[in-house]
């Protein structure tokens, strides 16, 4: 903590406070997690040690925020990320115009860069949504909050909790109280992000869990063991049955997406979990290489942090007083061959 | 992975020689720092020697080990491995006499728990102690923290278990020659829990514990795997890479068998010693320590109370503000 000046409060987590900071020796701005162990009757919390545990096994990745250190302060485990200016949420949200196309394959492009790098290294995020999703001040996306994260193996018999992810963006098995389910579930729920940069609302905004389901069964039809094997053997499968009802075609769930669009989303928002498309396939779908092509990311909006009232900055770059003063400045010499002079 | 996982790259060693010289590298810190005033010779009478500190350890891998056997709920065995590759990490670097491995050994167990997805609450985690169940639940939660620091927060282990899963999966697909492969998991398990109470976990890799467990539990058994090992499995290595192999399994062959007894009768004696010459800064029941924590508690809360006088103030002057207030001017009787 001594290695670190406060610039002030972000938020707050599930777990404490969110501090921004700048690191003295390295200057580099940092989100600072706080945990505070005294009041815990069971010490440490799950969440932070998964996040621990999976940031501290991988390496570096440009989609996946970056754990800098973890150490304690007095009675409290501090954890500190690279600073994020803001999250998709706030961008779908805070946008008076909707994305562009390039714009949302931009995104796309590096929420499944950064969800193949974790399924890769066997992590399972479990609860990707938009909040989850930070945006860098170069607009960058980075995966964030592995709080739920398990590292999963193979071929597992483990048994998992159901209550993952936040609602909108459970997958159906999940909704089913399924324990054994796998990558899966990141997918699905990169399918209803897609479908929400796509339409800017969320696609499945149930209020409950009952209601999600039928948000899901509504657009997606009635499972049954033909088109979804397995499914009768779930938990809660039986503990509720639905009116058998059609699918309704996506084109009418998100009317103004284009031929591609729909046809990616479609191999995320399938019934059986292995169906899926994988995130590393998905990068190779032709959505992301016919026109309009993704964003460069210097295209990309980048919201300011509206929350807690923090006060707006209008200029990109702090004025930071510890560099001297020609160091900040660019020496026209070295510009001078690059200048193309026009007659 | 691990070939990407931090295991790896933080807590392998080269040999046992380096591990040995990091532990006598503490046990030589301790003994400087806090024999400041002392002859050689009081020193000797006085510290631990980083021996007598070894069989301690070793001690509390043993009692570590029954405590998790005994546990209830009955507990994974990965839980155990996970617990006392910690309980080696931490006394890679730290002495003994600083911090009292009956304490350690606690945290290791239940830091583990809680990372392998054991789910135990502290208190069933101290339904399985005897005594002063409140006390030990303050020991541990006192060392989680550190315990997790002097980790550097490495905190996934990748353990044998699930390699010799996978190789008998692999006898039983590839290698269909041999008859019955589940007579070989007796056999097998039985080397890994050896192997647990020897500093194998940081010197081989899980796949090697496990390939020669198989492999020893084979020999005794009588079932002959030189084809499985050179033909399937190791297909395709090149003959120099398969040599380097044999002689990692050799090694690792010996130093779980040739293991060498803990000397229970000094173990009376040695901790007598360590509660003379352990650090009682870090000792929950000490008085040093008590009033340690007292004073970071204070300040913690004289922190607690500044930042609400702040904010209170803050407050009032917004709403001093928003009513056209001026400052408290006082006034003056003329």
């Amino acid at each position: 903590m001594d290695q670190h000046t406060i610039l002030g409060r972000i938020g707050e987590g599930a777990h404490g406070i969110v501090l921004k900071a700048k690191h003295i020796e390295s200057g580099e701005v940092v989100a600072l997690k706080k945990v505070p162990l005294r009041k815990l009757e069971d010490g440490i919390p799950h969440t932070a040690l998964r996040e621990i545990k999976a940031l501290q096994e991988i390496e570096d990745n440009p989609y996946v925020v970056k754990l800098r250190e973890v150490f304690p302060h007095g009675t409290s485990l501090v954890l500190a990320f690279e600073y994020m200016l803001s999250d998709l949420s706030e961008v779908i949200r805070n946008t008076e115009k909707p994305l562009t196309e390039g714009q949302v394959k931009s995104y796309m492009l590096m929420l499944l860069k950064g969800v193949a790098f974790c399924h890769e290294n066997n992590i399972m995020h479990r609860d990707l949504k938009p909040a989850n999703l930070l945006i860098s001040s170069t607009g960058h996306l980075k995966i964030a909050d592995f709080g739920l994260a398990r590292v999963f193996q193979n071929k597992g018999d483990r048994q998992y909790s159901h209550q993952v992810a936040t609602r909108w963006y459970r997958a159906p098995e999940l909704l089913y109280g399924a324990r054994k389910y796998d990558e899966g579930v990141d997918l699905w729920a990169v399918g209803c992000i897609f479908g929400e940069l796509l339409n800017n609302s969320p696609l499945f905004p149930g209020e409950n869990d009952i209601e999600q389901l039928c948000q899901v069964l509504r657009v997606l039809g009635t499972p049954n063991e033909k088109i979804w094997p397995g499914i009768s053997e779930l938990p809660d499968y039986n503990k509720i049955t639905f009116p058998e009802n059609n699918p309704i075609p996506l084109e009418e769930i998100v009317p103004d997406a284009s031929a591609e669009a729909l046809n990616l989303l479609k191999k995320f928002l399938v019934y059986p979990t292995k169906q899926r498309i994988s995130a590393k396939e998905a990068l190779l779908h032709p959505y992301f290489f016919t026109e309009p092509l993704p964003a460069h990311h210097s295209e990309l909006p980048i919201p300011q942090r509206s929350r807690r009232g923090l006060p707006r900055r209008q200029q990109t770059h702090d004025y930071n007083i510890d560099i001297p003063l020609e160091k900040t400045l660019i020496d026209p010499e070295l510009l001078a061959p690059h200048v193309v002079k026009i007659k | 992975m691990f070939a990407s996982s931090s295991q790896l790259k933080h807590w392998m060693f080269n040999n046992e020689g380096e591990i040995q010289s990091l532990r006598q590298e503490a046990n030589a810190r301790y003994v400087e720092e806090h024999g400041t005033k002392m002859s050689e010779e009081q020193r000797q009478a006085y510290f631990l020697s980083a021996s007598e500190e070894r069989h301690l350890c070793r001690h509390f891998e043993f009692v570590l080990k029954e405590f998790c056997s005994r546990f209830q709920p009955p507990m994974p065995k990965y839980v155990l491995g996970t617990a006392l590759c910690y309980f080696k990490r931490f006394y890679i670097n730290c002495s003994a006499m600083d911090y009292h491995p009956k304490d350690i050994m606690l945290t290791c167990v239940y830091l583990a728990s809680k990372v392998e997805e054991f789910n135990v609450s502290i208190n069933q985690f101290v339904g399985n102690l005897k005594g002063d169940r409140e006390k030990f639940a303050n020991i541990i939660l006192t060392f989680e923290l550190l315990l997790m620091d002097k980790l550097n927060y490495h905190l996934l282990i990748h353990n044998p278990y699930r390699p010799m899963e996978g190789l008998f999966i692999d006898l039983k697909t590839r290698f269909r020659v041999l008859e019955n492969p589940e007579k070989l998991r007796k056999g097998a398990e039985e080397f890994l829990e050896k192997s647990l109470m020897t500093d194998v976990c940081m010197l081989f890799a899980p796949s090697q514990v496990a390939l020669t467990a198989v492999l020893v539990s084979a020999a005794k058994e009588k079932a002959n795997l030189d084809r499985y090992v050179t033909e399937t499995l190791l297909k395709g290595m090149s003959p120099e890479d398969i040599k380097k192999l044999q002689v990692q399994i050799k090694k690792l062959r010996y130093m779980v068998k040739s293991q060498e007894q803990i000397p229970r009768e000094q173990m009376a004696h040695l901790q007598r010693k360590l509660d003379h010459c352990r650090n009682q800064e870090n000792n929950p029941e000490s008085e040093v320590y008590k009033r340690k924590l007292q004073e970071m508690l204070n300040e913690d809360e004289e922190i607690q109370t500044k930042k609400r006088k702040k904010i209170s103030e803050e407050q009032k002057k917004k709403d001093d503000e928003l009513l056209f207030m001026p400052s408290y001017v006082p006034s003056s009787n003329t």
